[in-house]
């Protein structure tokens, strides 16, 4: 994700309707994936 | 011959937009229907569910929805002297597959075309003259009128939940949509879905230059939708990944989404999936079809005998399908006689990539459904006077961007190295502040006489059926008509503040590895004249009555819209004529 990231693509967040109005303003959420986020998933040892 | 199957009343080639309305409205009048559809059943939450449907590399890259080149392709040239080539991946178009067709992938633009697109050739003739149009040019009138056609329209739109803003409404303009429109008999269901920052900005600018801009017509839901026929579909979420993609939201209007859950319900409907028809089988006089060969997943080949049957593939495919069953008098270009594969056509497409001032815009270009975006339709068709410019034919232009997606939407300035550090550089410096319409400039391409579709004679299937041959280049009319609308659409991302653009146009030769869209149209064209059409204004077969072409390969040319509001316009139009003249007296609807 760190092409995402550099360039503020979101991934699929699949929902922007609370975002698609807000005209001019960056996107503030980091990206998910089609696996989810790692950050969500608990470390294996 | 293969085994032969039960006799059925209707069998359907195709189970795509048309082939599903047909289905339905057959299977609604009591008829028992089967349909064989080439490719497999898709569902949504089986085959593109929300947790995988937006993967760009499955999908976008490599084409998963789509008709694979290995099962079966065509070959193309440019001209009639060069030896034609098979399409081993798909560029400028991308033929569907399976259930649902091309409604599965496509974008959901919902257009009408214009009254005056329908008779053309009497429309042009009557305004600039004969000697106006090119020699070779072979416009035709339709056979039908828009009049024809509205109420087929209405019926698809309130079957999809269309989202838009009516611009005409029985002969009054309403503020907001479209003044160019035909007359329709009621707004859309839905109104128009939100629109982002970027095509908001196109709007504001076409609106200050004198244009009257409108929210592009949608099948993507702005609100919940419920359907006459009952099915249900869900607000759209603006994902981003809606054209080349299943939607997994049931937001987008698809035979999925809107006729197939009721069709499935009728005990007199049936359906073969993986399955492929190879021939349209004829009695002895040649002059009525007894029903279909078909050969099934495993290599099993069946005859399906049927009173009726319907050709409702893609538009290339009814073409060569008519070609191999010996239907109607193939097209011959050295001596213009012929109708199967004449007035083969596709579109006109360029775009306008700009490049905004990232410290003051942006755009958020993920943030998007496929038939967004905000257009103006003032250099359309004949919308404007084409004295002085030397050419006809137009299109409706958009900023219609359906998409940030990073494989794909990652445009960078002229000048910038293809890879390496100043690419990766340029990318995180335009990626939310430059604008890519991609179609943005959707022009119609007339037909011309030697540009056509034929059987090849050198390649074959894999039952050692010959390909279809496309024979296709641009010509001087739809160059010119590119130059201008391209300008025209420049002008307003310059008055946008654009600080930088790139026009790219539309060039011959016509370059099959580059993407325009998947609008191919004629080949099996309808009109009033058995000596230039190969339907009747019904979609009916001159030759063999039982026997109706739906689909775009109707189109005698292609007007400057999206063409599936039209096909689908114009299958309901043939089912309504089936229902109410057709089955009571079966045979010709047309003396000719």
């Amino acid at each position: 994700m760190v092409g995402w990231k550099m360039i503020g693509f979101p991934g699929i967040r699949y929902d922007y309707r609370d975002w698609v109005g807000r005209h001019n303003e960056r996107y503030p959420h980091p990206p998910v994936s089609i696996a989810g986020r790692a950050d969500w998933t608990p470390a294996k040892s | 011959m293969g085994r032969k199957l039960p006799r059925k009343d209707v069998v359907i080639i195709g189970l795509g937009w048309t082939g599903s309305i047909m289905a339905y409205e057959l299977a609604d009048a009591g008829l028992d229907v089967i349909a064989i559809e080439r490719g497999p059943w898709r569902n949504t939450a089986t085959d593109y569910p929300p947790g995988y449907a937006a993967d760009e590399l499955r999908y976008r890259i490599r084409h998963e929805l789509f008709l694979s080149p290995s099962q079966t392709t065509f070959t193309f040239r440019n001209k009639m002297d060069q030896t034609a080539l098979p399409i081993r991946s798909w560029g400028a178009f991308m033929p569907p597959n399976g259930v649902g067709g091309g409604g599965v992938h496509w974008n959901a633009e919902t257009w009408r075309f214009l009254p005056s697109d329908f008779v053309l050739k009497t429309h042009l003739t009557e305004r600039y003259g004969a000697a106006f149009l090119p020699e070779d040019m072979t416009i035709q009138d339709w056979g039908v009128t828009y009049d024809e056609l509205e109420p087929h329209y209405d019926r698809f739109e309130y079957l999809c939940g269309t989202s838009g803003q009516a611009g005409n409404v029985k002969g009054t303009l309403m503020e907001g949509g479209n003044p160019f429109e035909g007359p329709r008999s009621r707004p859309y269901p839905n109104p128009p879905q939100e629109q982002p920052f970027g095509h908001t900005l196109f709007g504001k600018a076409a609106r200050d230059l004198g244009y009257k801009p409108f929210p592009q017509p949608s099948g993507n839901m702005s609100r919940p939708y419920q359907n006459p026929l009952g099915v249900r579909l869900g607000p759209c979420t603006y994902c981003g990944f809606c054209e080349w993609f299943g939607c997994g939201n049931y937001s987008k209007a698809s035979p999925q989404t809107t006729v197939l859950p009721a069709l499935v319900r009728k005990p007199n409907f049936t359906a073969r999936d993986n399955s492929e028809v190879t021939r349209i089988n004829l009695d002895s006089s040649g002059k009525r079809a007894t029903g279909v060969t078909f050969v099934d997943a495993a290599g099993e080949e069946w005859e399906q005998p049927a009173d009726l049957v319907v050709l409702s593939a893609f538009a290339i495919f009814n073409v060569q399908l008519l070609l191999l069953s010996g239907i109607g008098k193939a097209y011959d270009p050295e001596t213009n006689t012929g109708v199967v594969g004449r007035n083969f056509t596709h579109q006109t497409i360029s775009d306008v990539v700009s490049f905004f001032d990232p410290t003051k815009f942006v755009f958020n270009p993920f943030i998007a459904s496929a038939a967004i975006g905000m257009c103006i339709d003032e250099f359309n068709g004949d919308n404007f006077d084409h004295g002085p410019h030397g050419f006809v034919g137009g299109g409706y232009m958009g900023q219609i961007q359906t998409n940030g997606r990073p494989i794909e939407t990652t445009p960078v300035p002229p000048g910038t190295p293809l890879w390496g550090a100043q690419w990766k550089k340029a990318v995180k410096e335009n990626y939310q502040s430059a604008m890519k319409p991609g179609t943005g400039v959707h022009g119609s391409m007339y037909s011309y006489r030697d540009v056509y579709v034929d059987l090849d004679p050198t390649y074959t299937d894999r039952f050692n059926r010959p390909l279809a041959r496309i024979t296709m280049d641009f010509h001087d009319n739809e160059i010119k008509q590119n130059k201008f609308l391209t300008d025209k659409f420049a002008e307003i991302f310059q008055a946008m503040g654009a600080r930088q653009m790139v026009k790219e146009y539309r060039k011959a030769p016509y370059d099959v590895t580059k993407y325009q869209t998947t609008h191919l149209c004629g080949g099996a064209i309808m009109g009033s004249d058995p000596g230039t059409s190969a339907l009747n204004r019904y979609l009916q077969n001159w030759d063999v009555p039982n026997l109706f072409v739906l689909g775009a390969s109707a189109f005698p040319q292609n007007a400057g819209y999206n063409p599936t509001g039209t096909v689908a316009a114009l299958a309901y139009w043939a089912a309504d004529a089936i229902r109410s003249k057709y089955l009571k007296n079966p045979g010709q609807l047309i003396n000719a």
